[in-house]
């Protein structure tokens, strides 16, 4: 096989067959060994959550993966083409600079749909807030609309004082009988203080710059976010083949997580929080 | 019990029906291993092959599994080189079959070379001039392309993803599945035609002696062609079969339709080529090398009706089915005609293999008959139901079909 080889035989069908046998297998090596090395470099440059955030958007479905955009009827069926990272879209940068002048643009009430959205903080798709604080640092929670959803919890999983979290990589887990889901962190920064489900918040961040929140949702995006999940919630709780029906009126119950059956927990879960 | 594991979304039956589902193939796997065992300790006298049928059902067996194999390399291609990305949805699941046949291939070869401690041998001490070889090294390095296809559907699963290493790994892999994409059909082109060309260059047997293109018999790129369309048929056909067991859609229509027209077209030109080489071996081939052809056919047991059964119920009749736009708009007709498709490549493996050596080649031999032994036939059972059971487990806990939970919600 090799020239040191006390059969090899130095013919050209050896040459040329050991030498593409030779390619292939070195074509292989490289290609493994490039992916491996750039896998490498990933992590050690803190990237592994934004690359896990990258694998679980493409497994949403496509509902849930809709350009903010086309929750406001700017840009109707556009599906996000970046995972939601805003900061970079041109078009986003456009349709903000337009609107900037739109009086419909002004903030929602805080009560959408018999649902608490105040308008003092940002919302994540996948159902976190985030409030700017004064000092410079950033509070985490959970909608009013998930939090209804999950009910009272089994256990939360918080990361410690000190730890850090990655927009759009586990801020914290929550535990609800079979159900084990991540609920998606709106902000990348260090963990400074931890709260819970009696309290206002989960989390509160030490951002590691000057917190924008510019691809979560605010102004009246939201409203139309909330809709939109209000129907989606409506579909997945309902199962396969179902369409949302109209409301008839009504507000919406305290405790929602009653309506959703434990075996089916665990993937409505899932799905509504973004966690595929 | 074991809801953690499936992957969200997923709806799968319940463990102790799952583990019913696995009993039977299990002992089967228990048999074949035991029978494996004993041709390892006892030798090939647990075979009914000799010298002159030195090659029976495992052979056979390896042929037939690779040449359905070639789904895998053949999907691959498609998707990742042709782009077309509507098989998305099958190349996972074609990955996954491509191994199984490609990995339960060398393992009953390892059990028909007897010795498989020495396997190294082949790589070390190489003819090569031999069909063999390139085969051995083909199919070794294909076998590890396969694993390489498989770690990230693996590397995704609800358990591992946790691992963020691993997962930043497999998106990473992701992204060069092209390149192996490519290896992989480069390999599987000359391993299937050198299996091809092993029968066409054996000039003591004129039933299977093909006239050469090139430096190449004839048979080289007809095993390329047929196991080409054979491959998504049989995607196809193991995606329809998994969907009826699991009473789950997992593929939308349109993707299976289009399996089926890529193996149709392929299966036509395939059959066009053997009918033309059929027609020059008989004419010109064999009466060349003084053999009338309808000696070929004159045993009750090979007449002339498997060479009709082959070339056309097998294979001109689904190639006819399967490029009709009507015929695979009925599902029913596009399942039969790709069953017929994978039917058809199997009937060609055993005629090359079995009716080749059956057939006499010189003046004093007789027609000679061969049965499996219960071992050989037990070491064939293992691998089907190796088979089984790593595709029942694969897709119960992986996501092998990406559009089923899309399709479930209806």
């Amino acid at each position: 096989m090799l020239p040191w080889n006390p059969d090899f035989i130095p013919a050209t069908s050896t040459y040329l067959f050991l030498g593409a046998f030779f390619a292939v297998v070195a074509v292989v090596a490289t290609t493994l060994g490039v992916a491996a090395l750039r896998a490498f470099r990933d992590v050690s440059r803190g990237r592994a959550a934004t690359v896990r955030w990258l694998e679980e958007f493409e497994e949403l479905p496509e509902e849930a993966r809709a350009c903010r955009h086309a929750l406001t009827g700017e840009l109707p069926g556009r599906i996000c083409p970046r995972a939601f990272a805003c900061s970079g879209c041109e078009r986003h940068a456009r349709l903000v600079a337009e609107r900037s002048g739109d009086p419909a643009a002004a903030p929602p009430a805080d009560s959408l749909f018999g649902f608490d959205f105040p308008s003092d903080r940002l919302y994540h798709r996948g159902h976190a807030w985030a409030r700017p604080e004064e000092d410079g640092s950033v509070t985490v929670g959970l909608d009013d609309l998930s939090s209804r959803i999950v009910g009272a919890l089994d256990a939360v999983v918080l990361p410690g004082p000190g730890e850090r979290i990655a927009e759009n990589g586990p801020a914290f887990r929550l535990h609800k009988g079979s159900a084990r889901v991540r609920v998606a962190a709106p902000v990348t920064g260090t963990v400074v203080e931890t709260g819970g489900p009696g309290r206002d918040f989960y989390l509160r961040v030490r951002p590691d710059a000057p917190f924008d929140g510019a691809s979560l949702l605010s102004g009246r995006e939201v409203a139309a976010w909330v809709l939109r999940e209000w129907d989606r919630l409506q579909v997945v709780l309902a199962g396969p083949r179902a369409v949302p029906a109209l409301a008839d009126g009504g507000v919406p119950l305290a405790d929602l997580s009653k309506t959703v059956p434990d075996a089916e927990r665990d993937r409505v879960l899932g799905e509504f929080l973004l966690d595929p | 019990m074991d809801e953690p594991l499936i992957a969200r979304g997923l709806r799968r039956t319940t463990l102790p029906r799952f583990l019913l589902w696995l009993a039977p193939w299990a002992a089967l796997l228990a048999l074949g291993a035991w029978a494996i065992f004993l041709c390892f300790a006892e030798g090939l006298n647990q075979t009914n092959m000799d010298n002159r049928f030195a090659f029976g059902l495992w052979i056979y067996l390896d042929l037939t599994v690779i040449a359905l194999g070639a789904g895998a390399f053949f999907t691959g291609f498609l998707l990742y080189v042709l782009k077309r990305k509507e098989l998305r949805a099958v190349v996972n699941s074609a990955v996954v079959l491509g191994f199984l046949c490609y990995s339960g291939a060398i393992l009953i070869l390892m059990v028909d070379v007897g010795q498989p401690l020495r396997a190294w041998f082949t790589f070390w001490h190489p003819n090569v001039h031999s069909m063999l070889t390139e085969v051995t090294f083909c199919l070794t390095c294909y076998l590890l392309v396969l694993a390489i296809e498989y770690a990230p559907v693996v590397l995704r699963s609800r358990k591992l993803r946790d691992l963020l290493s691993l997962l930043v790994l497999e998106h990473q892999l992701h992204k060069v599945m092209a390149v192996f994409a490519a290896v992989g059909t480069f390999l599987s082109f000359f391993h299937q035609g050198s299996l091809g060309g092993l029968y066409g260059v054996m000039n003591g047997h004129p039933f299977s002696y093909r006239a050469s293109l090139g430096i190449w018999p004839s048979t080289f790129f007809l095993f390329i062609l047929s196991a080409a369309a054979a491959g998504p048929s049989f995607v196809l056909l193991t995606t329809w079969v998994v969907s009826k067991l699991s009473r789950k859609e997992l593929v939308k229509p349109e993707v299976l339709r289009f399996l089926g027209k890529v193996s149709g077209w392929l299966l036509l030109v395939y059959v066009g080529a053997k009918g033309v080489d059929s027609l020059v071996w008989l004419n010109a081939t064999s009466p060349r090398a003084g053999v009338s052809p309808a000696s070929f056919y004159a045993y009750p047991s090979f007449g002339t009706w498997i060479l009709f059964l082959e070339v056309v119920v097998l294979g001109l009749v689904p190639a006819l089915l399967l490029v009709s736009e009507r015929a695979r708009a009925r599902t029913g007709l596009l399942v039969l005609a790709s069953a017929l498709a994978c039917c058809g490549v199997a009937l060609n493996r055993f005629v090359q293999t079995i009716q080749t050596q059956a057939l006499p080649t010189l003046p004093f031999d007789a027609f000679l008959s061969y049965s499996p032994s219960w071992q050989e036939t037990a070491a064939f059972l293992f691998v089907v139901a190796y088979g089984v059971l790593v595709y029942s487990i694969s897709f119960r806990y992986l996501v092998l079909f990406p559009e089923e939970r899309e399709l479930a919600k209806g």
